[in-house]
């Protein structure tokens, strides 16, 4: 019985110590192999991230920096790759054409566009149409062309500034309006909602309406003559904060009521000190960011509304503290 | 005992050191080659990087290029004074528009020089300082723009400079265009080649770098050694599959190739490095892992010797004590003191040697009592002395009686009977047993009434010898009784003589012979004698021979027609020391 159980033992070792040879010299091979294999001969390409053309407005004011902020996030995080280019200021719609033509010109996959001219429809949209590039708007629309639209609700903005005017009026008095060129939907709205409101309130009637101050100041001399030529105005609305604070410094100690559209770091400020009324706070980050996942998820084959309101939050004394808290980049 | 090919201590030895060396052998492969892996890898996607931004850097001085151009493209300025021109021929206009260029391109580092054709009048103004304008501009200028004409003009383009032929330049060409719609010229936004190549080459090369171009196309719009700007790249379809990816960066195994693409302005950055250049420092590693790789090996070898030392002692131990014991030391013991196997190995050993020393010392003495036993039941088959006594009155009767044959006789036969009892030990020397003999003889001569012819040849040498009791009685009886006939004569001799240390004795008659049978048959047979002086007969002389001699005491018979003779040869100094009675 002792041998037969010895001869067993022995014969199962045997097995065991051959496993484990054969193992260990497979084990190393593979290393081996591993090892020789992952070297050299690895093309690694990328030729699978789309590119974005946009073109802004301008890319001067803090508004603008932050669009492309925003989309420059954006980007990086879903991986397209972007070109941002714009004008030399918002006046400028002819350069912007040449700058929208270069980009469909050179096939991106998609064109973004504030349009400085929201009338008609460019050249570059129907060559863009022709090449089955995807043409989608932001901050700004073209009039009725059903393109994708992703921005603030501009009339909305209008009218609640409006409100803000009149609670700060008293529900009386003169307002008046200094807008960007109304030949672009965002300013146009903005004042056809701010009239809304107005016509509203039986005791106020909107005195003057100036265009083409989008992102400018206007100068302390045209400010003089506006107010001298309407003594009564007590409100103000101006369709850009960098419009707002020319405002600001030309009404200094008039107790006039401004509303603005648009948070940079000084509108921020004089609202603080009370030299703005309020503000609407809109984040061209967001803007930025939210048009470049719109076309994320349109790249991706997701059905994507064709228009994205982005939410703007009234900005008066009373909220903005807690907004600064909120935004703490907003903070001086 | 097999012959030894290997030892243990050399097979641990070379266990250890094949282990060794198989593991620092693959630990260095295998290392040295994740290694150059990882460095490939890691510098591969270092330079990737590096071409991303160089080219993202390009591209954003292009793209702000770009935009200026558009901005003066829509200065309505230009267009002014090319009408005031056309109109006047005063080239104050054309200077007026060359100082407007000028202050364009420097709104950007990127821009080298902006030129503005007027297509009406084929006149080309530069914002450089020479030439500031030229009229009748080259064919090949117009046929450039010509070839644009109203398409869409896309991506730059390289141009062979104005002011210096044998230059190019990397041209975005915009066309200036009236209200209408009508293109009136076309601004030129220029980027030397070579301000490509020290602003951007430049960074991208290293004393390693094989090649680094930038391309417009399958055109070289600047390359590392300066060459063939302006030319079709000679490495285009070689290099095809990285260059037609957006972005891509590997190797082939003999270089590390990356190549990536302005998203703006198309121009790519391609850069070849050798592989055996980014692992230059590893690859002369190499020695220094070998040589490392060569002592862990030494010192393997040395904690080998030390291991294998240790554990081979005890086994080298343990095998000499057990050679020592095979070759009949049953004294050695295993001096083992480790508390493992080859210790309890020991400890059985050496506990089996007690033991079979043991065994062996009881075997001894059993053997010597069973030997005592035998002796002295051979000794007292002799009747008791009372009847030589008894004899010897018989004799003395005899004598009173005047019979003196008969009183000698009677004599004779009481010697023969003392000799045959005698417990004075169990040897005497060979002169004692011819004397035996010899009363014997005359005993027999008696009782068969016939002389027996019995010569003796006894050397002194072997007369002194000792030899057992009655060795040679019963050989003597044999001859008498069944060898010889007393009737006619028989002879009888007996011979002795030592030499060497043994003697040896014969007994020979001229009988009748005896054959092959009959002498096995004696020497075979353990029937018991019943006749004769005695009981001991041949069987145990031979049975005495191997008690007291072992092989070395041997009894034989020759026989033949004249007769048989038995021969016993033995040691006879052997027997003097160990088995004489004190």
């Amino acid at each position: 019985m002792d041998n037969k159980t010895g001869a067993a033992g022995s014969a199962l070792r045997q097995k065991v110590s051959v496993l484990v040879v054969k193992s260990a010299a497979v084990l190393m091979a593979v290393l081996i192999a591993v090892s020789i294999s992952s070297c050299g001969s690895d093309i690694k390409t990328d030729s699978s991230r789309c590119t974005v053309g946009a073109v802004l407005k301008s890319g001067t004011s803090e508004y603008w920096m932050s669009v492309s902020s925003g989309m420059k996030d954006a980007a990086d995080k879903y991986n397209i790759d972007i070109v941002i280019m714009y004008p030399d200021d918002e006046l400028q719609d002819k350069q912007q054409n040449y700058l929208a033509e270069e980009l469909v010109a050179r096939n991106v996959d998609v064109l973004a566009v504030s349009p400085i001219d929201s009338r008609g429809e460019p050249d570059y949209v129907k060559a863009a149409a022709n090449k089955d590039i995807p043409v989608i708007t932001f901050d700004t629309t073209f009039r009725n062309s059903g393109l994708p639209y992703i921005g603030s609700d501009n009339e909305k903005i209008g009218y609640e500034l409006a409100k803000q005017l009149a609670e700060a009026q008293n529900h009386t008095g003169d307002v008046g309006v200094i807008s960007g060129d109304l030949n672009q939907t965002c300013h146009s709205e903005r004042v056809a909602g701010f009239r809304r409101y107005i016509n509203s309130e039986p005791d106020m009637k909107i005195v003057f309406i100036e265009s083409g101050y989008a992102n400018m100041q206007m100068s302390e001399d045209k400010v003089q003559e506006l107010l001298e030529k309407y003594p009564s105005v007590r409100g103000i609305m101006a369709s850009s904060a960098v419009t707002a604070m020319g405002l600001v410094a030309g009404t200094k100690d008039r107790g006039i009521n401004i509303a603005a559209v648009d948070v940079q770091t000084d509108a921020i400020n004089a609202l603080k000190n009370g030299g703005i009324e309020a503000l609407a706070a809109q984040s061209g980050y967001d803007i930025g960011y939210e048009t470049i996942l719109w076309i994320s998820r349109m790249l991706d084959g997701e059905s994507e509304a064709d228009k994205v309101i982005i939410n703007t939050e009234i900005l008066t004394e009373d909220n903005i503290e807690d907004y600064i808290n909120e935004n703490e980049n907003l903070d001086n | 005992m097999k012959m030894k090919t290997w030892t243990i201590r050399n097979k641990i030895l070379l266990s250890i050191l094949l282990v060794t060396a198989s593991a620092a052998g693959i630990i260095t492969i295998v290392f040295n080659m994740g290694s150059l892996d990882v460095i490939e890898k890691n510098y591969s996607e270092e330079l990737l990087q590096k071409e991303e931004f160089i080219i993202d850097s390009l591209d954003t001085g292009l793209t702000r290029s770009y935009t200026i151009g558009t901005g003066a493209a829509c200065d309505k300025s230009f267009i002014e004074k090319s009408e005031a021109y056309s109109l006047t021929e005063d080239e104050s206009n054309l200077t007026d528009i060359a100082s407007k260029l000028r202050e364009y391109a420097s709104f950007s580092g990127s821009i080298s020089s902006m030129y503005y054709y007027m297509t009406e009048e084929d006149v080309l103004i530069t914002s450089r300082e020479y030439p500031v304008y030229r009229k009748d501009a080259s064919r090949s200028l117009s046929s450039i723009v010509s070839a644009y004409g109203n398409e869409d003009i896309s991506a730059p383009v390289l141009l062979r400079d104005v002011g210096d032929m044998n230059s190019y330049t990397l041209s975005y060409i915009i066309p200036v265009k009236t209200d209408s719609g009508k293109i009136r010229g076309y601004m030129f936004m220029n980027m030397d080649c070579d301000l490509l190549y020290y602003d951007y080459i430049a960074d991208a090369v290293s004393d390693i770098t094989e090649e680094a171009v930038i391309l417009l196309g399958d055109r070289v719009a600047a390359s590392k050694g300066g060459d063939n700007v302006g030319d079709r790249y000679s490495g285009y379809e070689q290099n095809s599959k990285w260059l037609e990816a957006k972005k891509a960066a590997g190797s082939d195994g003999d270089y590390v190739y990356v190549c990536c693409s302005g998203n703006f302005s198309g121009c790519s950055i391609f850069v070849k490095v050798s592989q055996n250049e980014i692992v230059a420092d590893m690859t002369n590693l190499w020695g220094y892992m070998i040589v490392i790789m060569l002592a862990v090996i030494l010192a393997a070898i040395v904690a080998a010797m030390y291991v294998s030392d240790r554990i081979c002692r005890p086994v080298g131990e343990l095998t000499e004590s057990m050679t020592a014991a095979a070759e009949g030391d049953l004294q050695v013991r295993a001096e083992v003191e480790s508390r493992d196997e080859i210790g309890e190995l020991a400890d059985d050993f050496n506990y089996m040697m007690d033991q079979m020393n043991q065994l062996i010392g009881q075997l001894v003495e059993e053997e010597k009592k069973k030997k005592d036993a035998e002796l002295e039941a051979l000794q007292y088959q002799i009747t008791p002395h009372f009847m030589y006594n008894t004899l010897n009155s018989i004799r003395s009767a005899a004598l009173i009686k005047g019979e003196k044959e008969l009183a000698g006789v009677i004599g004779d036969f009481v010697q023969l009977l003392q000799a045959s009892v005698s417990k004075k030990g169990k040897m005497y020397s060979l002169i004692e047993e011819i004397e035996m003999l010899k009363k014997y003889i005359s005993v027999q001569e008696f009782r068969f009434g016939s002389s027996i012819d019995a010569e003796y040849d006894i050397t002194d040498e072997a007369g002194a010898c000792i030899v057992p009791r009655l060795i040679l009685q019963p050989l003597v009886e044999n001859a008498i009784i069944h060898g010889m006939d007393m009737k006619s004569g028989g002879r009888l001799t007996i011979s002795a003589e030592y030499s060497d240390g043994r003697l040896c004795m014969k007994v020979s008659d001229n009988g009748r012979g005896m054959s092959p049978e009959e002498i096995d048959q004696l020497l075979s047979s353990r029937e018991r004698k019943t006749r004769g002086l005695t009981a001991v007969g041949v069987p145990n002389i031979i049975d005495r021979l191997r008690i007291y001699y072992g092989d070395e005491g041997t009894l034989a018979y020759e026989s033949g027609d004249e007769g048989t003779t038995a021969v016993i040869v033995m040691p006879a100094d052997k027997v003097t020391v160990e088995f004489i009675d004190k």
